[in-house]
């Protein structure tokens, strides 16, 4: 069945250095519309840089292999040409921005996306409306929106914020950097929810964790594990599972 | 010469003038500053002519002036105030034997009108006192010396702005004195939008009586050359003063923002807010000079300075100045030179927003959290357009 949909994110035989220190050595990975792939693995293994690299992040240097998405290259987009593309990132940690408002931002993104897809821009009281629709999601209330982006926002309401700005974004794929870190556990039924929400067959997700938690609430389709800058293993919830139970050990010097 | 007469106050500025002449830069006071686009200029007083008045534009929308000066000359009523020839000053505020008090001699000697209002104690004024002064300079360099006067009585409240217009060449030397009877309670703003051209040199002086408190707010918008000074006494026991200031530089525009708070008494406290955006090859400047004397018990200061260097010429000097005789007291000033963020351009971009959209709502937010705290909403909205208009003229260049 999965053959039948067409690839979303191709990424083959990937290589990038930081500093020039290999980081990800030969990663491969295929993430069709409406599947979900979890990424596990231990610290250092180059979760982040996945994540960071696949939305233009500077600082990361490409030595080989090949990023598609939707069939185009996607190492030849800027950031913003990324983003606009469909491609969205959960920061795990989200920059703070006093000065401007949660709700000014998020119309500035989403009109500069529509823009940029010939639609027209929203106005303020059909962006209003759409805005307080998504923020029930993942339980923001209104004041979250007046407050300015993210400024003395806990750890849990910046993850909520992320998953708020991807809802109403609605990106092709998503990709998620350890949002559930740093979340109690009504925090994360609630981004889940919120993700939980979004999933739809034209839809593609990558979820980076360390943690089985995350993956009860969202139940992912594939669970990859990421090792020294490959992915080593992959199955499904069962391998989360045995990873929660036994650790990354056993999975050493595994082809 | 007595010195009771309008008169002979005049003749002694004047004199104390032709002492001092126009500051420059050997003066601690003004050693970020040339004046050479002052000294080097010939100068034609305004004079008042109701015919040349340009004020019909560029008034902030939604302000209702009290008072509305075309090159020296009140145009229609003077609202809740009353316009003079002669200042009514606060005494000894303004101290004409220091060094640096040249254009205040300036003024003192050849203000042309003035704007006074009186506040009765206990009253509390709806909306804002404002006032317009204009220079209409399309012909040739044209001087003015504006000169506004507030006294406001006990536990009164009130919003006085001050906007400084002007077309063509012109140079504006404005003076402002405020007086704060017990528990009163002002918001001053002076917003500062002189032609491109233009020189601006503008002076506040406060007194700030028991438990009073002033917050102000310096709008630099305009004008090439611009000195912008306050100087406050905290004169009495739980005097307050918050003073604010944002500069948007682009060119080779040059803001010098002069601040001195004198701490006279126990319980008072002052804070200070500046912040500047400075792109291409301009410069600014920001002295934050507190003096504290022996005795002020619980008094505290806080001043930051933050300034964003957009151009790869654009030049920023800051100076704390703090002289505390007192050992009770808490005192903090913490001044930053800095570029965006590149972790919140990458945040913005990755929302798909060009770099420089990106750069452009990063400085909007920048400058946003002092004019956040303006005190109406016709200024907050007038000081936002000129700022998005500022930023985006940029980016179409």
């Amino acid at each position: 069945m999965a053959g039948e949909t067409p690839p979303l994110l191709e990424i083959e035989d990937l290589h990038v250095n930081v500093d020039e220190k290999p980081i990800l050595r030969g990663l491969s990975l295929t993430v069709r519309a409406g599947e979900m792939h979890a990424i596990m693995g231990p610290n250092g293994a180059g979760k982040s840089t996945l994540a960071h690299f696949l939305s233009g992040r500077e600082g990361y240097t490409h030595v080989s292999g090949t990023v598609r998405f939707e069939g185009q290259d996607l190492l030849a987009l800027a950031p913003e040409e990324r983003a606009r593309a469909g491609v969205f990132l959960a920061f795990q940690y989200p920059v703070e921005i006093p000065g401007i408002s949660n709700h000014y931002f998020l119309r500035t993104a989403l009109n500069t996306l529509r823009r940029a897809r010939g639609e027209e821009e929203l106005d303020a009281a059909d962006f209003m409306k759409l805005v307080r629709e998504k923020a029930k999601l993942v339980d923001l209330p209104d004041a979250m929106l007046k407050r300015a982006v993210n400024d003395g926002f806990s750890g849990g309401e910046k993850k909520r914020n992320e998953v708020l700005q991807m809802a109403i974004l609605e990106p092709r794929l998503a990709l998620l950097d350890e949002t559930d870190s740093g979340l109690d556990i009504d925090a994360l039924a609630m981004v889940s929810r919120g993700v939980n929400a979004l999933r739809d067959a034209g839809r593609g997700f990558v979820v980076i964790t360390h943690y089985d938690r995350l993956l009860s609430y969202l139940e992912p389709d594939f669970v990859h594990v990421l090792a020294a800058g490959r992915i080593v293993r992959s199955g499904g919830r069962e391998l989360a599972q045995a990873l929660e139970a036994r650790g990354y050990g056993w999975l050493e010097g595994s082809p | 010469m007595s010195a009771s007469s309008p008169q002979a106050h005049r003749a002694a500025a004047q004199a104390r003038f032709d002492a001092l002449g126009v500051p420059d830069r050997a003066l601690e006071a003004w050693k970020y500053t040339s004046t050479r686009a002052i000294s080097g200029t010939s100068w034609t007083p305004a004079v008042s002519d109701a015919a040349s008045a340009g004020l019909s534009a560029g008034g902030v929308d939604g302000l209702d002036y009290d008072m509305a000066f075309a090159n020296t000359a009140l145009q229609g009523s003077a609202g809740r105030g009353r316009a003079s020839l002669n200042a009514d000053s606060v005494g000894g505020l303004v101290d004409l034997s220091l060094e640096h008090a040249g254009l205040w001699a300036l003024n003192a000697a050849r203000h042309e009108a003035v704007a006074q209002f009186d506040v009765e104690a206990g009253a509390v004024l709806p909306g804002a006192l404002a006032v317009r002064w204009h220079i209409d300079a399309s012909g040739e360099p044209t001087s003015a010396h504006p000169r506004t006067v507030l006294r406001v009585g006990a536990n009164a409240r009130v919003v006085l702005v001050e906007h400084l217009t002007s077309d063509g060449h012109a140079w504006q030397n404005a003076m402002t004195e405020l007086e704060l009877g017990p528990g009163a309670s002002v918001h001053y703003v002076r917003l500062q939008s002189q032609s491109a051209a233009s020189v601006s040199t503008s002076a506040l002086f406060a007194r700030i009586g028991r438990d009073a408190s002033l917050v102000t707010h310096d709008l630099v918008c305009g004008a090439s050359l611009s000195r912008a000074e306050v100087h406050v006494q905290l004169a009495e026991p739980g005097a307050s003063c918050a003073l604010n200031g944002l500069y948007v530089l682009d060119g080779t525009r040059h803001a010098d923002l002069y601040t001195r708070v004198h701490h006279w008494a126990p319980h008072t406290s002052s804070e200070e807010l500046y912040k500047g955006a400075l792109r291409d090859a301009s410069r600014g400047a920001f002295t934050g000079s507190i003096v504290m004397t022996p005795g002020v018990r619980g008094a505290s200061t806080r001043q930051e300075n933050p300034n964003l260097l957009l151009g790869d010429e654009a030049h920023v000097d800051t100076r704390p100045q703090l002289e505390i005789f007192h050992n009770d007291v808490k005192a903090y000033h913490g001044a930053t030179i800095g570029r965006l963020d590149p972790a919140a351009v990458f945040y913005l971009r990755s929302r798909g927003l060009s770099p420089d959209a990106a750069r452009r709502l990063l400085t909007a937010a920048f400058c946003n959290t002092v004019i956040d705290t303006l005190p109406l909403d016709a200024l907050r909205t007038h000081t936002q357009a000129w700022l998005e208009a500022t930023l985006s003229e940029r980016a179409a260049s």
